[in-house]
């Protein structure tokens, strides 16, 4: 038994010692990987290029460079006012009241003798009683005074004279305060005396108590006629209110009238007229008044076509519940309008600049009493947003800017090395849509080749002195520019060697000095759609003579995430090309990972020439593809490094014999094919 | 697992070979009948079975493939040289318990995997070696079958029918198929130009269907033996087993009749919006896609095995024996044997035979019974590679152990 166990433990160490590698078995398969074909057109846009009748090709490159618009050169700024309105503005009208003091109130026997003409005795009645007044509808229910007055009149109906009558008006509200209180004295038969008394500071109610303390009266001096329903008749008046806090029904009244010119400032510019292509009138408005405000904006030197009136809107706000505010934000669009600048009147100074408008906030008369205090308030923003203007006329000032934006060429970027060319050409087009003159100075025009790391700078007798652009011509429906054309070629300017660069940054620096010799009138004008241009129409025959000139391209690829790839032992990679350019090219493949970085490379230094075609001598254009066969082995190292490639750059090198010059037909391409021959690992 | 197989076999033989007595009466539950004739209650039987059979592969190959990393023997070689014009193969590995409860009832347990190819002989060379020696050729294959799956069953065992002259036996249980892949098509073909300038794939009624891990369908499993003794000498028997019909469970299965060509991605210089798996996408996935259709049901291989047994002497007889593995697409077997009984309790078994998915087969079979109601069994096919491997196509070993309590 325990041989056999012994016999069992050795023979499970020989198995586990011999625990074998994992079988595999390699495949070859053969398969194409990418076909394409390679044309003129697929390394310059079409849009770039230009077909000549006998299938040759120019490269056409245009741009318009400078201002495009009304707001390079000017913007409206928004400009908003801001003002708050108090009840100190506020007033209550002027009213007044009549009671009467009859003789059956002072002599009440007087009633007996009534109709007859008799002697009247004198009198002189003391008393704390008083007559109720009521004056919460003419008046107020209750008012507190910052100023006003009260006026107090008495007429003698009687027909002896009151020698004496003191008086108490006293609010009628339980505290008994007294408003006002006064003495008449010697007042003749139908005379009246009249006094005012300062109701400032004063707390006076709707419900009043006259109390007339003392009324004296002459005996008459002789027969009289006796009416009991005469006596002393009492006017009060109220006027110049203007309450702290009151509760009454105010009348219909401005609070706010503000007429205004609103001056703007354009960086210089002096401005009649615009004409706004869209914007708006911006109402923000908060109140905590509990009545109803209506407000009115207008500006009354606007106009637009097919509307009579001015600009003007009215926006009503509502009461605000008590202790509460009310919120208000509208705007109201004023697009199409033509606003003059001049102020009120274009005959008085301001001439340009300012806009006048005029606002009101009001309440209207509703028949329902309200209370409002001091601390109530509406705070009211208004004024122009968003003005975007269609024509603008006026001064636009002198200014002087200059035109730095560089001008990016990124189709260049990939092109490294000798480019010859035959010819090239260089049109300018100095375009001026602006009702404003311009004076161009071209002070240069660099090419910038950031990959080699060279400069040319653009050199011409035509471009030396500056240009004077002449205001457009505004003929009512269109426009008629001033157009300057400069034509740069190889005999008046170095633009040969300028494109030979490969410049894949134009940097311009060019002086623009906009209104140079002043305006007339301030007539100047700019329209939305006005421009300022450079136009460069670049034109290049394609003729040329390459001497390793380089083009890459780098594209993401996701060949290597399948996994299969991992089982992949090496590879051939043929590339089968037809050239039918008299160019030779070299070719590399080179996989990258995801930072650029060169993980294994195909093609490299041999096995790596497409061959150029050969070129007819008499037609000097080429008849028959030349074949060309490119190998290149990836092996295992290389393969392991693959699988981590997320990109795969493919560079060309182009070249012609001798870098002389060729022409380039449309119809020439390279037809390539890579076919892999693989061989793969096949894992149990 | 190739070698933990190898490791467990070797293991059970030796454990077998420490337990041999030659004491006692014997009852030989493998190379016999008697189990079933006798259905002795709480007996269990365990037997497990490797078999890898080819007409073409040989077992150059098949060593290379279990002993070694790679194709170093001429196996590769011959099998390349091969002038037969279908390629078959099967393999199974199967393990099987069975428990005697009464005298009628039992339970069973089993595990099984298959592996069957049939297709032609070139394509199985560009499928396995690559298409680069089949330029400018268009490899095609009939009938190319492949199946790939692998089940768990158990279920109950009963004795249907016991008299002089017939005895039957019913299994019948619950199949869970835990793995499958299956491709088979009516004709399938590729072309490769010169150079691999271009390929061109011919599809006739393609289909593809796999599941992955896990329980992806269930269904019913079948097993039936009788025994016909028509003399003293001659027993006839009818064997089905592994019969079985599954439901899938949200499988789909891929239909391709068409004609595919590839002559590289059409790569556009300056054009950055395209990319390979786009243009892969664009110009076949969604064709593939289309063309995707539900299946709902399958079966696995089953064996339909008819013999006959004739009695030459006290103690040996002839065995003929003639196998169908899935009612013959995975093959066909047909073997003479000789059983004889050394002894009372060791008996062994020579057969020779020849099936079209492998070739001549040479089989040694030996059981041990011991006194203790202990059975040890042991059988072998594909001796001859020892000397001739290349003329080889087939391996099989089958270990089994049974207990009476």
């Amino acid at each position: 038994m325990i041989k056999s166990t012994s016999s069992l433990v050795l023979f499970c160490l020989l198995f586990i010692g011999c625990a074998k590698e994992k079988f595999s078995s390699e495949s070859n398969w053969l398969a194409p990987l990418i076909e394409t074909e390679l044309t003129l057109g697929n390394l310059i846009p079409d849009s770039l290029t230009r077909k000549n009748n006998d299938n040759t090709i120019d490269v056409v490159f245009e741009e318009a460079y400078g201002i495009t618009s009304i707001q390079d050169i000017l913007v409206i700024p928004d400009r908003v006012e801001s003002i708050e309105v108090t009840l100190s503005s506020l007033v209550l009208e002027d009213r007044s009241f009549i009671d009467t003091l009859t003789l059956q109130e002072i002599y009440p026997a007087s009633v007996f003798l009534n109709g007859q003409t008799t002697d009247l005795p004198a009198q002189d009645v003391q008393t704390n009683q008083g007559t109720k007044i009521d004056v919460s509808k003419e008046f107020f229910s209750t008012a507190t005074f910052i100023e006003g007055w009260i006026d107090i009149s008495i007429s003698n109906d009687l027909p002896v004279t009151a020698e004496l009558m003191d008086f108490e008006l006293i609010n009628d509200d339980g505290t008994n305060t007294v408003v006002v209180a006064g003495t008449f004295t010697n007042l003749g038969p139908n005379t009246t005396q009249t006094k005012a008394y300062n109701l400032e500071g004063k707390t006076v109610k709707g419900k009043l108590d006259l109390r007339v303390k003392r009324v004296k009266t002459k005996a008459s001096d002789g027969p009289v006629l006796i009416d009991i329903k005469k006596g002393l008749r009492i006017t009060f008046g109220v006027r110049g209110l203007k309450p702290q806090s009151a509760t009454a029904v105010f009348p219909a009244q401005n609070l706010v009238e503000r007429n205004d010119e609103t001056k703007y400032t354009f960086g210089g510019a002096e401005l009649t007229q615009v004409n706004v292509k869209t914007g708006s009138i911006l109402m923000k408005v908060e109140s905590s008044i509990e009545e109803a405000i209506i407000l009115q904006y207008k500006i009354p030197q606007s106009s637009r076509s097919g509307q009579s009136g001015p600009i003007y809107k009215e926006w009503k706000i509502p009461a605000s519940p008590k202790g509460q505010r009310i919120y208000l934000e509208e705007r109201f669009p004023i697009d199409g309008f033509v606003i003059h600048l001049y102020g009120e009147k274009n005959t008085v100074a301001p001439y340009f600049n300012h806009i006048y408008n005029e606002l009101v906030a009001k309440i209207e008369y509703t028949g329902i009493e309200r209370t409002l205090s001091l601390s109530d308030k509406i705070k009211i923003e208004f004024g122009l947003v968003d003005v975007i203007p269609e024509l603008i006329i006026g001064d636009p000032g002198l200014h002087n800017f200059t035109i730095k934006d560089s001008l990016e060429l990124p189709a260049l970027k990939n092109f490294k090395g000798n480019l010859s060319l035959e010819d090239a050409s260089l049109e300018l087009n100095f375009y001026n849509s602006f009702g404003i003159e311009s004076l161009i100075t071209t002070n240069e025009i660099v090419g910038q080749n950031s990959g080699a790391n060279k400069k040319v700078k653009l050199t011409s007798t035509a471009l030396s002195s500056p240009i004077l652009l002449k205001r457009a011509v505004n003929l009512g429906t269109s426009l008629k520019p001033d157009e300057q054309i400069l034509t740069l070629n190889k005999s008046n300017s170095n633009i040969k060697q300028f494109i030979e660069n490969l410049p894949d940054r134009i940097v311009p620096n060019i002086q623009v000095k906009v209104r140079p010799n002043g305006t007339l009138n301030q007539s100047d004008f700019a329209f939305d759609y006005s421009k300022l241009l450079v136009n460069f129409k670049l034109e290049v025959p394609l003729i040329v003579g390459l001497k390793d000139l380089t083009v890459t391209e780098t594209r993401k690829s996701n060949l290597f995430e399948y996994e299969q790839i991992s089982n992949l032992k090496e590879a051939k990679l043929s590339v089968l090309a037809l050239n039918e350019f008299p160019i030779e090219a070299v070719l590399e493949l080179a996989f990258l990972d995801d930072n650029g970085a060169v993980l294994a490379v195909a093609f490299k230094n041999e096995n790596n020439i497409i061959k150029e075609a050969e070129v007819d001598p008499v037609t000097v254009k080429t008849l028959v593809a030349r074949q060309s066969e490119l190998v290149a082995m990836l092996n295992r190292s290389d393969m392991l490094a693959i699988q981590n490639a997320t990109q795969i750059r493919i560079t060309g090198r182009f070249s012609t014999t001798d870098a002389k010059r060729y022409k380039m037909y449309s119809d020439y391409k390279i037809k390539l094919k890579i076919v892999s021959d693989i061989t793969y690992e096949n894992k149990l | 697992m190739r070698i933990s197989y190898s490791f467990i076999l070797v293991f059970i033989v030796l454990c077998a070979s420490a337990q041999y007595s030659m004491k006692s009466e014997n009852q030989f539950v493998f190379l016999s009948s008697s189990l079933d004739d006798l259905w002795t209650p709480h007996t269990i039987k365990i037997e497990l079975d490797a078999n890898v059979g080819s007409n073409s592969f040989n077992n150059g190959m098949f060593n290379d493939v279990l002993f070694r990393s790679g194709f170093i023997s001429d196996g590769k070689q011959t099998f390349l040289e091969s002038q037969k014009a279908r390629t078959n193969f099967y393999a199974q590995i199967k393990g099987e318990m069975e428990y005697k409860i009464n005298s009628s009832v039992g339970v069973y347990a089993k595990n099984r995997n298959v592996v069957g190819y049939s297709g032609g002989t070139a394509f199985t060379q560009l499928i396995l070696f690559g298409n680069a020696e089949f330029q400018d050729q268009k490899v095609s294959s009939g009938n190319l079958n492949f199946l790939s799956g692998s089940a768990v069953s158990g279920g109950i065992t009963l004795k249907t029918m016991k008299d002089k002259k017939v005895s039957a036996k019913l299994g019948i249980g619950l199949n869970g198929i835990t793995s499958y892949r299956q491709i088979s098509t009516s004709n399938v073909s590729l072309y490769t130009a010169i150079n691999g300038d271009f390929v061109e794939a011919d599809f006739d009624k393609f289909s593809s269907s796999r599941v992955g891990t896990g329980i992806n369908g269930i269904g019913l499993d079948l097993n039936y033996n009788i025994d016909f003794k028509m003399s003293e000498k001659i027993t006839l028997s009818l064997n089905v087993a592994d019969l079985n019909i599954n439901y899938l469970f949200h499988h789909n299965e891929t239909y391709i009749d068409t004609t595919l060509s590839f002559a590289g991605y059409k790569y556009q210089f300056g054009n950055k919006d395209a990319s390979f798996s786009e243009f892969i996408d664009t110009s076949y996935t969604a064709f593939i896609d289309r063309s995707v259709k539900p299946k709902k049901w399958l079966s696995l291989p089953s064996n339909i095995n008819i013999s006959g047994s004739y009695m030459v002497g006290e103690n040996s007889k002839l065995l003929l024996d003639f196998i169908a593995i899935d009612f013959g697409n995975f093959g066909i077997n047909g073997s003479l044997a000789l059983d004889h009984r050394l002894s009372e309790n060791l008996k062994v078994l020579s057969a020779l035979g020849y099936g079209n998915f492998t070739g001549l087969t040479w089989r040694e079979a030996i059981e041990i019974s011991t006194t203790k109601g202990l059975n040890y069994y042991l059988t072998f096919m594909g001796l001859q590679s020892a000397f001739a491997p290349l003329q080889t196509h087939n391996y099989s070993l089958g270990i089994g152990l049974a207990k009476r309590f």
